[in-house]
């Protein structure tokens, strides 16, 4: 886009009309839906270009392009945005001289509320302003209404086709210096033409509305890639998923700390014995007085301690609900080994473990214990509690790596964002740069 | 509030009350109520000789 419209409407003007004009080229009628507003004009019939500014209409450009097969909306068309009714009157293809990336630019117009521009590039929509606020731009970015926009693109644009009706004129192969600045969702955009410098603002527009803004609906192909001022799915969404992270942390270290302030620990069974291997004999199952696990569902821990010594030891716990006969049972051991090696001294183990038994309901229960092995035949004097109502752990970490998991899956998403967004910029950031660099 | 970040505060809740109630009646929410031992681990992680 070019050419400043600021001049063009003025608050009270009256509602332009469309002008009919005559091709001097074919002849062929020549709709101006701006009126005497429109500059230039592209007749429909013989696809000459003509000068429109006064009343005796130049050719300007007789070369007749191909339409482009990328046009999707038509000019004539009408479409609903931001609450009014704008027609298509003008249509363009240009392209980054060194880069040969192209993109369209369709020119809208009310008669009430003048012009705007849709442009589009890889199935990427924005919705464009000309802006007529101070910008003060540098090497490195543009600062305009309180914001700051990041340089993205700077080059040359040159227009390969035009189609319909502007308020400016512009003909195949016009240049002009352009520079993007970016602050998802917008984009500044700047234009050089024969030193005028006009602005822009442009905000990115989803596909889907762009397509239902038409009666009956259009359909647009798929976007690809990620657009310079597209905003991330999660851009808005950061903080409030961290801060439900947080929160979401401190419930659940608060959570532990009650569980474990209000845990019992209640050493409700004791057994002591001793036991060599290698007797033939069998072990002697050892069996507790009854005692009451009261209070609900919990977790009971097996307390072992043996004197082992370059040995292991092992045995199986068992509780039994003494009414109802429902058991818990479970295989525990220790191991102790302790050497020298090059001097040095080492151990591998310990001569007391824990083992525990989930969501034991409450009841009257017995508690017994029988060895069942060791290594040597040394004999062995081992000493097993029941520890009734212990503080479980495993649930804690498990609900924080659940908790985290989402906050790291966004950032990661909305990073995987950023580096696509910026490959396809010269002025990516540090950061940016570093990551492609390491990819 | 996007839908995603409904979703994440929903899931934190989820996430929040099923620790409490884990807690609360000794379960232990992955391995749950598997009361074992396994001493075959433990032999090759440790040289446990149970022959």
């Amino acid at each position: 886009m070019a050419g400043n419209e600021e001049s063009l409407l003025k608050k009270d003007a009256q509602p332009l009309k469309p002008l009919i004009l005559s091709c001097p080229n074919c002849q062929g009628a020549v709709t101006l839906l701006a009126g005497n507003k429109s500059l230039v004009a592209v007749c429909s019939s013989c696809g000459s270009t003509l000068d429109t500014a006064d009343q005796v209409v130049k050719v300007i450009d007789k070369n007749k392009k191909s339409r482009p097969i990328e046009q999707t909306l038509e000019i004539g068309m009408k479409g609903k945005f931001h609450g009014h009714t704008w027609q298509i009157i003008g249509f363009m293809v240009r392209r980054d001289k060194s880069s040969h990336f192209k993109w369209r630019e369709y020119l809208l117009f009310n008669p009430r509320h003048g012009f705007r521009f849709l442009t589009e590039a890889e199935g990427h929509w924005n919705w464009v302003v000309q802006l007529h606020v101070e910008v003060v731009d540098s090497r490195t970015d543009a600062q305009a209404m309180g914001k700051t926009y990041q340089v993205f693109h700077r080059g040359t644009a040159i227009v390969d086709y035009v189609a319909g009706e502007f308020y400016w004129r512009v003909k195949v192969g016009d240049t002009a210096k352009v520079a993007d600045f970016i602050n998802p969702p917008e984009v500044l955009s700047k234009e050089v033409t024969d030193g005028e410098k006009v602005w822009a603002i442009g905000e990115y527009m989803d596909v889907k509305t762009v397509e239902n803004a038409f009666d009956p609906p259009v359909s647009l192909r798929i976007a690809e890639g990620v657009a310079p001022n597209q905003p991330s799915l999660l851009q808005n969404d950061m903080s409030k998923i961290w801060t439900a992270f947080f929160l979401g942390m401190a419930v659940l270290v608060a959570t532990q700390f009650f569980t474990a302030m209000t845990s019992k620990k209640q050493r409700v069974a004791e057994i002591e014995g001793s036991f060599t291997n290698g007797t033939g004999q069998p072990a002697l199952e050892q069996v507790s007085e009854p005692f009451e696990l009261k209070g609900g569902r919990s977790a009971a821990e097996i307390a072992l301690y043996a004197t082992v010594d370059n040995d292991w030891f092992s045995g199986v716990g068992t509780l039994t609900n003494v009414k109802t006969g429902e058991t818990f049972e479970v295989e525990t051991g220790v191991e102790y080994y302790w050497g020298t090696a090059g001097g040095e001294p080492w151990s591998e183990g310990d001569n007391r473990s824990t083992t525990t038994l989930y969501s034991i309901p409450e009841g009257t229960y017995r508690f017994s214990f029988q060895p069942n092995g060791s290594g040597n035949h040394v004999p062995k004097t081992f000493r097993v509690a029941l520890i009734w109502d212990v503080t479980l752990w495993a649930n804690f970490w498990y609900g924080v790596i659940a908790v985290a998991l989402l906050p790291l899956i966004a950032g990661w998403r909305r990073q995987a964002h950023e580096l696509k967004r910026w490959s396809e910029s010269d002025y990516a950031p540090a950061w940016a740069k570093g990551m492609e660099d390491e990819e | 509030m996007s839908t995603f970040a409904k979703l994440f505060t929903a899931w934190v809740i989820v996430v929040c009350s099923l620790v409490a109630y884990a807690n609360m009646t000794g379960w232990r929410i992955i391995g749950g109520s598997a009361n074992k031992w396994d001493p075959a681990g433990q032999s090759a992680r440790s040289g446990f000789n149970h022959k």
